[in-house]
């Protein structure tokens, strides 16, 4: 299974530095506890400023599956060594490489960063559990909202198999996702437009609907023809582009 | 195996600056043709640019030509690139396939999942690979932690993993001592004798003698030898140098001396250089220069590559204007 | 200050080379700065205050904040990067040449693109304090608080730097240590709690920036030692900084790793 075999080696990379990512853990927890008490200080120790504060802890530890990927998924790393080569020379695509290479370090990630995190959130912040009932529809759409997130990623990837540097791309990606994903708030306390941008935009998809329905606001069919949707779209644009990009390639030294 | 047919490749490279910047064309491949037939090692050689990796990513299908056809191993390498690369394997001098922070076993691991190797085939062929290159010691650690001489060695069992009939092996001794690339070359004597095809890209002539029976010479996008290497040397015909560092400037009669060797002298580095001939060989000539010149040191330079390919450039310019 | 200028031409010049590139990253990094207070200016537009902080109050904050990131980050890229330094060995270069290791540190590169954040912080404060109509009574104080917090946040990181000196690796200190805290310092302090409170004022001084100077400006507290608060915070991390470096790197060169 070459799918696995990708996923599990990409996991084995990061347990080297299990120890290194710990310590970020508490950084990680530091930047959602910031944000939940403003909530708190916002809407006082209420069922609301609870809710949000389970809001902001749950997508703050989703952040290393659904917004902090690898960039560009490892694609400008491998131009820039050189190394993207060897992956032009596998019996797969390299849309679908990437894809499982990312999905093992997002595997890692929930295992050792989003579970930590979260376990801080709960003895520190007490956040909620969610139902029963709501634990399989937000495993699903986290599931869905790391496909998207991964598409966004890696039309950042795409943009360096053009121009080589990638900065300003990575850029774009993090002030749309940080600024329409709603992590910090839901849609409703977005002023007009801005709201149905985060409803409905891929980069709601990857933080917003799934934490909405942890927290049971919404139903999951609504989630998932907006994700799906997206995930079409993107699946589609990101295997166009790499037909037509990837015999284009720039490759270093040669 | 591999059949090339009159293969166009022209890059397009920006000069200048910001918007005045302009368009120019480089012909990295003009109408090549070349064959290599089943189980031969054939040596390629070129000046760094002539279009050696272009050829090799074309064959290996990384990369489209503009025009003219491929057919390597049966298939077309852009075309059907999926079913293609299942058979070969490639190295790629200094990058590596492997993953950093691994041991070597998991990289193996991987690539014989990616390849579809069926496990019990992939186990036969990784401790055949481990025996053969000497992994044993290193196959454990993390790829970071190896010399380069060890990472090579690894690198070359990575590409073969998946026992690959082609190989397409990109200056594969670079940078390895000369022990370690002793080495190297017997193993991949060893491949090619069982029947595998290498198409080796080089620097080193001496890999090339130990290697291949037959070499393919390109220049500036156009291949200007394809034969044996007995005629390759033949065709050259360039003389082995004599180089002597002088500790001070040679007398008069001492200059008399290099002239008649038809040497020259290099005033400000101190160095003679002498054609070694059919008159007067290597020992001969290093006899009259330590009578004759206040010699501090002596070396023996073989032709390298660059020579080479100027002197059968400068030969095919020349035959081309007699015809 | 012939170095310095040669320094700036040529950082420009290799910065420029490529103009679309140049203005689409220094356009981007703007849009990604920008979005952090994006957030909380959509955010606070749902309440009439965040403890007792009007939005144009958070704003001046956030203003001095990320002026005095940007005013350090133009200088101090050498010093973010460090654990690079360090990794590569780029360091004991500059070990053998005969000048300050921070100072050649800070003139490794300008990084223009944070001019960026600079002039980013400057229009958030100004707009802020000209909605309020404090702008022209307040106007230098907030220039002289964003070179005196620049200078707070140059000797904190050196401080972080120099922990690389005994760990190698040290972005995950300074993640915590600096880029957690620095987030926090740019909301009112009081609403996390003592604890974090306490840590913002006394340990990682970050709140003296730009709270508790602003605090007493505004006439939320009354006590002068809050103005006062960024020169003691600058005056007294200098020795601590100039000391730990120092320790650092005896520590480096007498273990050779």
């Amino acid at each position: 299974m070459p799918a696995l075999a990708l996923m599990k080696t990409s996991f084995q990379r990061n347990r080297v530095y299990v120890l290194n990512h710990m310590l970020n853990n508490l950084g990680s927890f530091l930047f959602g506890y910031i944000i939940a008490m403003v909530w708190l200080s916002l809407l006082g120790n209420t069922p609301e400023g609870r809710e949000m504060v389970t809001y902001v802890m749950v997508n703050q530890a989703m952040v290393g599956l659904v917004m902090f990927l690898p960039r560009g998924c490892f694609i400008p790393q491998k131009i820039r060594e050189g190394t993207i080569v060897f992956d032009l020379v596998r019996p797969q695509n390299i849309l679908s490489l990437a894809f499982f290479e990312v999905s093992g370090h997002v595997a890692y990630n929930f295992v050792f960063r989003s579970l930590p995190i979260f376990l801080l959130g709960f003895l520190v912040l007490g956040v909620d559990f969610p139902r029963l009932s709501q634990l399989f529809p937000f495993f699903l759409a986290l599931a869905n909202g790391f496909v998207i997130a991964f598409f966004l990623n890696y039309l950042v990837g795409l943009w360096s198999m053009h121009f080589v540097d990638f900065t300003g791309a990575q850029n774009l990606y993090y002030f749309t996702t940080a600024t329409f994903s709603g992590y910090m708030m839901p849609p409703e306390f977005f002023p007009g437009f801005v709201r149905t941008l985060v409803e409905f935009s891929p980069f709601g998809c990857t933080h917003f609907w799934p934490s909405a329905i942890y927290l049971g606001r919404v139903p999951l069919f609504q989630a998932l023809w907006i994700q799906w949707s997206w995930i079409g779209i993107l699946w589609v644009t990101c295997w166009l582009l790499t037909r037509r990009l990837v015999q284009r390639i720039p490759i270093q030294g040669g | 195996m591999i059949t090339v047919k009159g293969i166009f490749k022209t890059y397009h490279v920006y000069q200048g600056k910001g918007w005045k910047r302009r368009k120019k064309e480089i012909h990295a491949l003009e109408n090549m043709d070349f064959q290599v037939t089943r189980g031969e090692c054939l040596g390629y050689i070129g000046p760094n640019g002539a279009g050696k990796s272009t050829t090799v990513k074309i064959l290996t299908g990384i990369m489209v030509p503009d025009s003219g056809e491929v057919i390597s191993n049966g298939y077309c390498p852009w075309k059907e690139r999926k079913r293609y690369v299942k058979n070969i394997g490639v190295v790629f001098g200094q990058k590596t396939q492997m993953w950093w922070d691994l041991p070597v076993a998991d990289s193996y691991a991987l690539l014989g999942s990616l390849y579809r190797v069926e496990p019990r085939k992939a186990r036969k062929q990784i401790d055949f690979l481990v025996d053969a290159l000497q992994l044993s010691e290193i196959f454990h650690q993390p790829v970071r932690q190896l010399s380069l001489g060890q990472r090579m060695r690894a690198e070359v069992g990575a590409a073969l993993v998946h026992d690959p009939d082609l190989l397409f092996l990109d200056e594969p001794s670079i940078g390895l001592d000369v022990v370690s690339q002793h080495n190297l070359q017997n193993f991949l004597k060893q491949l090619n004798q069982s029947g595998k095809t290498i198409f080796l890209t080089t620097h080193n002539l001496k890999e090339i003698e130990t290697l291949c029976t037959r070499a393919m010479v390109i220049n500036q996008g156009k291949i200007i030898f394809h034969g044996t290497i007995p005629n390759l040397k033949k065709m050259t015909e360039l003389p082995v140098m004599v180089k002597v560092q002088l500790f001070e400037n040679p007398t008069p009669e001492g200059m008399e001396q290099i002239r008649a060797l038809s040497g020259e002298y290099d005033r400000e580095q101190g160095i003679v250089a002498i054609p070694a001939g059919h008159e007067k060989g290597v020992a001969e000539i290093t006899r009259i220069l330590m009578h004759h010149l206040p010699v501090e040191d002596l070396r023996v330079e073989e032709p390298g590559i660059e020579e080479i390919v100027k002197a059968i450039y400068l030969q095919e310019l020349s035959r081309n204007r007699v015809v | 200050m012939g170095v310095f200028l040669t320094l700036v031409r040529a950082s420009w010049r290799a910065q420029t080379h490529y103009r679309f590139n140049f203005f689409f990253t220094t356009v981007s990094s703007g849009l990604a700065m920008f979005s952090d207070f994006l957030l909380i200016w959509w955010l606070l537009m749902n309440f009439p205050s965040l403890g007792g902080w009007k939005l144009e109050e958070v704003a001046c904050i956030f203003g001095i904040v990320n002026c005095s990131w940007g005013l350090f980050r133009v200088i101090g890229v050498g010093l973010k990067n460090f654990q690079e330094f360090m990794l590569s060995g780029r360091f004991d270069v500059l070990l053998v040449r005969p000048a300050s290791t921070v100072l050649q540190l800070l003139l490794h590169r300008f990084d223009l693109k944070s001019l960026g954040g600079v002039v980013q912080g400057l229009g958030i404060g100004f707009v802020a304090l000209t909605s309020m109509g404090l702008l022209g009574q307040l106007w230098p104080w907030f220039l002289l608080l964003c070179l005196l917090g620049a200078i707070i946040t140059l000797e904190i990181n050196i401080i972080l730097a120099a922990i690389a000196f005994w760990t190698i690796r040290n972005e995950e200190i300074v993640v915590l240590a600096f880029y957690a805290t620095r987030t926090a310092s740019e909301y009112p302090a009081h609403i996390f709690g003592p604890f974090l409170k306490n840590l913002l004022t006394f340990a990682i001084p970050l709140a003296t920036i730009g709270y508790f100077p602003l605090g007493y400006l505004l006439g939320k507290m009354q006590n002068p030692v809050a103005l006062l608060s960024p020169f003691l915070a600058a005056g007294g991390l200098f020795p601590i900084s100039f000391v730990i470096w120092k320790m650092g790197m005896h520590h480096y060169s007498s273990t050779g790793t």
